[in-house]
């Protein structure tokens, strides 16, 4: 679009999207108020979205297009961190429509198809659609064969993307089944499967600081890293969807996604470009490398934990088990730590432990890189003992870089002190990044897959945790293990302790 | 923001030592006098030279705050140079200052900035660059800001433009004559040539993106294919109250991007209207240029661009709103009303646009053509 149009040469704005229309199932539902809106209001105030471009929503219960707008204002009112300036509101809300229906009857589709052919021909947005799945999970497989039976997957004009939630299944089995299902529909180059993680600034950014510079490349490999950390804390416990937490835990629920997406980008080889396609192969390659854990081991590098009651963050709260919607006796995780080994050339030996849990400290997200002590330690009477040089990329909060060294004290004495040179987004350029679905939205209106997660990532996670989740099928007998406002079970330390390391203090 | 500053004595002969040594203890003052965190350290970080100049006090009224939200963006080393040409001799006086930005727990975690201010009067003021120039921190890029006439002051324009990477003005109430200036300056193709950032060019920005999504609409094409007009009406700057620069740089920049060529022999001119057609092969637009009154808009500011095609049957429209508050899209094709946009003004600090401009090291291509095509379109009027 950039090269067609003369006008768009030069201008120092982000890309901007074509005319399209974003139709999102789960309309009325938390994700579309939360998330979903604001974001796309957003996009809309920084010029990123054309004017021609449409909402329509769409769930269970009956509402009049001014009944949806009147709720997304006032969810807009609620989540959006800026303030709503009235007339722009109007003239965005005139692009949002509804229509009710079962998701999972023919009918709906017809009344559907027939809503998004008016909205195309009154507001010009040239037959391209988004299909955006924020339902539960059990509705994806029902929805696509819909959508797909409408004749509404493969427009005869434009294009027509789907945008899929996690959960992408519950195992490796279902997972391939959810694959097949949105397969037998819509291209893989139609699916997009969202994972809000890799729409932070910093895990993009991941890909920048390790490509862009070429001081930090040379060290990235097993000759000068002792090991790699990567925590993934949350302060909060399952806020009311103990339900669904029951039957997913922490593994399904961060490990296998989030963490690993994660994973994969600290440790993946130079991609060939920057196309979507080519990241993607290099981490799905370097993923192919992850030693499978055999069962006789699981207890040697794999850690669970249940949260008791305790105190976080100045708050008594609950155990676990006494949340809404939880089993009094379950054996579900809130807490997994493991020790990962990649059987590569660049990372042969380097133990990369990963932990992730909820009631924990503080919310934390992070990717801790330790390096190897120096070979010899002249400063032996230097009053201070030596610490090997650490690089910390923060995801959340307070996204930004800090790396750890040694400087000396002025003074007469040798004395070092460990010093960490910051850099935080927030101070350091003044902007508030992009919010995660902000750039996720836009970067699938652009047709820019890069940030979502194919099919073969997806399926390759739920591998690696496969023989952990049958291990854990076993009831846990010392359940719960940590209290709330802890750093996870004892196990966890021990975990690192076996190779003489420690957890990053946080 | 916290700012700490001192009057230094100089000798006769700068002292580029001296200064460093002064800075350092300024620099160390303020991590001692401020709760700095445990390390007992304050961040001095450097990543641009900004060499502010000005014959004008004014500019120093709102230089520091300027600077101090400049600093957020892009930490710097930032030389203010003062001449006052008119004033009693006064030989150099020197300044300096650091300006700190507290963290969110209130320490000074973020020192950005520091300031050298330096000021001479009078038969002192050529001395200016000479004492300027050995200020500027080795290997990081040098942003000259001339907050000041083009044109004037020559040797003091020739020493520190010569070392510097880009020229940062803002032709918000250039007369034609100088903005010509601004035109040859971008024409110089030679390698060391200095870049030129215009701020009112950013400020433009906004206005250029939402004339663009017309294009992204393939329905609009055929439309915009056939334009057979272009009508800017803007409000005229203050100090002027002749044609607005933002006017014909717009203008310049719809006629370089979709390929017109102005035509000088249709030339006109009357009161507020200057009008003259575009050619482009056999076919011809008419642009015009209107100089309006508009309340809510401020001086120099566009108040709409509209683009129509043969025999009205198409309408585009880029305009503020009455209150001044909004900018408004507005197409249609045939009969058909097409979605429009009401989008608030971005209101931009100049710490905000210095900042952008800031980003860009090299040349903006777009702009030296569409400053080349805006001075063609009233060259009559330069003459």
């Amino acid at each position: 679009m950039e090269l067609e149009n003369p006008l768009r040469a030069g201008l120092r704005l982000e890309r901007v999207a074509e005319p399209c229309a974003i139709v999102i199932f789960g309309g009325s539902g938390d994700l579309t108020k939360r998330k979903l809106v604001p974001a796309l209001y957003r996009l809309a105030q920084l010029r990123l979205i054309p004017p021609q471009f449409s909402i329509i929503g769409t769930a269970r219960q009956d509402m009049s297009d001014d009944e949806f707008r009147a709720v997304m204002r006032e969810a807009l009112g609620k989540f959006s961190e800026e303030e709503i300036d009235e007339p722009s509101w109007q003239n965005f809300a005139s692009g949002i429509f509804y229509i009710g229906g079962d998701a999972t009857q023919a009918a709906t589709y017809e009344a559907l198809r027939t809503k998004v052919e008016k909205v195309e021909a009154e507001r010009h947005t040239e037959g391209n659609r988004i299909f955006y799945l924020a339902t539960a999970p059990e509705f994806f497989g029902p929805i696509v064969k819909q959508l797909g039976a409408a004749g509404m997957a493969q427009p005869d004009k434009g294009w027509s993307k789907l945008i899929v939630e996690k959960p992408f299944g519950h195992d490796l089995e279902s997972a391939r089944v959810l694959n097949q299902e949105l397969a037998s529909v819509f291209r893989e180059n139609q699916i997009y499967r969202i994972d809000h993680y890799l729409g932070k600034e910093t895990v993009q950014n991941l890909l920048v600081f390790r490509f862009a510079n070429s001081i930090f490349e040379p060290l990235w490999s097993r000759q000068y890293i002792d090991h790699i950390q990567i925590t993934n804390g949350e302060a909060i416990g399952v806020e009311g969807r103990g339900g669904y937490y029951e039957k997913a835990g922490t593994v399904r629920d961060m490990i296998q996604n989030h963490v690993f997406q994660v994973l994969s980008l600290v440790a993946l080889e130079p991609p060939a470009s920057l196309k979507a396609d080519s990241i993607r192969d290099e981490k799905f390659k370097v993923m192919q490398c992850v030693r499978s854990i055999a069962e006789e081991e699981i207890d040697r590098v794999a850690v669970r934990g249940q949260y008791g009651s305790g105190y976080v963050l100045g708050d008594t709260v609950p155990g676990y088990r006494q949340e809404p919607g939880v089993d009094p006796n379950s054996s579900t995780e809130t807490f997994a730590a493991l020790k990962l080994q990649i059987d590569n050339w660049r990372w042969a030996d380097v133990p990369f432990y990963i932990r992730s849990g909820k009631r924990l400290q503080q919310r934390v997200t992070e990717i801790s890189i330790q390096f190897k002590e120096v070979p010899q330690r002249l400063f032996v009477g230097a009053d201070s003992p030596m610490q090997p040089n650490l690089l910390v990329i923060r995801i959340q909060p307070n996204e930004g870089i800090s790396l750890r060294f040694g400087a000396k004290l002025p003074g007469q004495a040798m004395r070092i002190r460990w010093v960490n040179m910051d850099f935080r987004y927030g101070s350091s350029f003044g902007v508030k990044p992009p919010e995660a679905y902000e750039r996720l939205l836009l970067d699938c209106m652009l047709g820019d897959s890069t940030l979502y997660a194919r099919r073969d990532m997806v399926e390759r996670g739920w591998e690696i945790v496969t023989p952990i989740l049958q291990a854990w099928q076993e009831p846990a007998k010392d359940f719960p293990n940590y209290p709330a406002g802890s750093w996870g079970p004892e196990a966890s330390f021990a975990l690192l302790e076996r190779d003489g390391r420690h957890w990053r203090k946080l | 923001m916290i700012f700490l500053s001192k009057q230094i004595e100089v000798p006769e002969t700068l002292d580029v030592e001296l200064i460093e040594r002064e800075l350092t203890a300024l620099w160390m003052q303020t991590a001692r006098g401020l709760g700095v965190g445990q390390e007992g350290a304050v961040w001095r970080a450097r990543a641009a030279n900004v060499v502010i100049f000005s014959s004008r006090a004014r500019t120093l009224d709102n230089v520091d705050s300027v600077l101090a939200d400049l600093s957020q963006l892009h930490p710097c080393r930032a030389l203010v140079v003062v001449a006052d040409f008119a004033g009693a001799d006064q030989d150099i006086e020197i300044y300096i200052a650091s300006l700190c930005q507290k963290d969110e727990r209130g320490y000074a975690s973020n020192l950005c900035c520091e300031e050298v201010r330096l000021r001479a009067a009078g038969k002192f003021t050529p001395e200016l660059p000479s004492a300027t120039l050995p200020l500027l921190v080795p290997d990081l890029p040098v942003f000259l800001w001339w907050d000041d006439k083009l044109g004037a002051h020559d040797n003091l324009w020739t020493e520190l433009s010569r070392s510097s990477d880009r020229l940062i003005l803002d032709s918000l109430d250039f007369p034609l004559s100088e903005l010509a200036m601004v035109a040859q300056l971008c024409q110089s193709n030679s390698s060391d040539s200095l870049g030129v950032s215009d701020i009112n060019w950013a400020r433009l920005t906004s206005w250029r993106a939402l004339l663009a999504s017309f294009y992204d609409v393939r329905a609009y094409r055929p439309a915009l294919d056939s334009l057979q007009s272009i009508t800017v009406n803007y409000v005229a700057p203050e100090s002027t109250r002749a044609l607005a620069p933002q006017s014909v740089l717009i203008s310049g920049w719809l006629a370089s991007r979709l390929g017109w060529v102005p035509d000088p022999e249709t030339f006109a001119q009357d009161d507020q209207v200057l009008s003259i057609k575009l050619r482009k092969k056999d076919r011809s637009l008419d642009l015009l240029l209107r100089g309006i009154e508009q309340e809510h808009t401020l001086p120099g500011r566009l108040s709409s661009v509209e683009l129509k095609s043969h025999d009205e049957s198409a309408k585009f429209v880029v305009s503020r709103s009455a209150t001044g508050v909004h900018l408004e899209t507005e197409a249609s094709v045939n009969t058909d009303t097409y979605p429009g946009q009401v989008l608030p003004v971005r209101n931009r600090t100049m710490a905000q646009l210095l900042g952008r401009e800031m980003e860009i090291l090299k040349n903006d291509d777009i702009y030296g053509a569409a400053l080349s095509s805006a001075m063609k379109i009233c060259e009559r009027q330069v003459k």
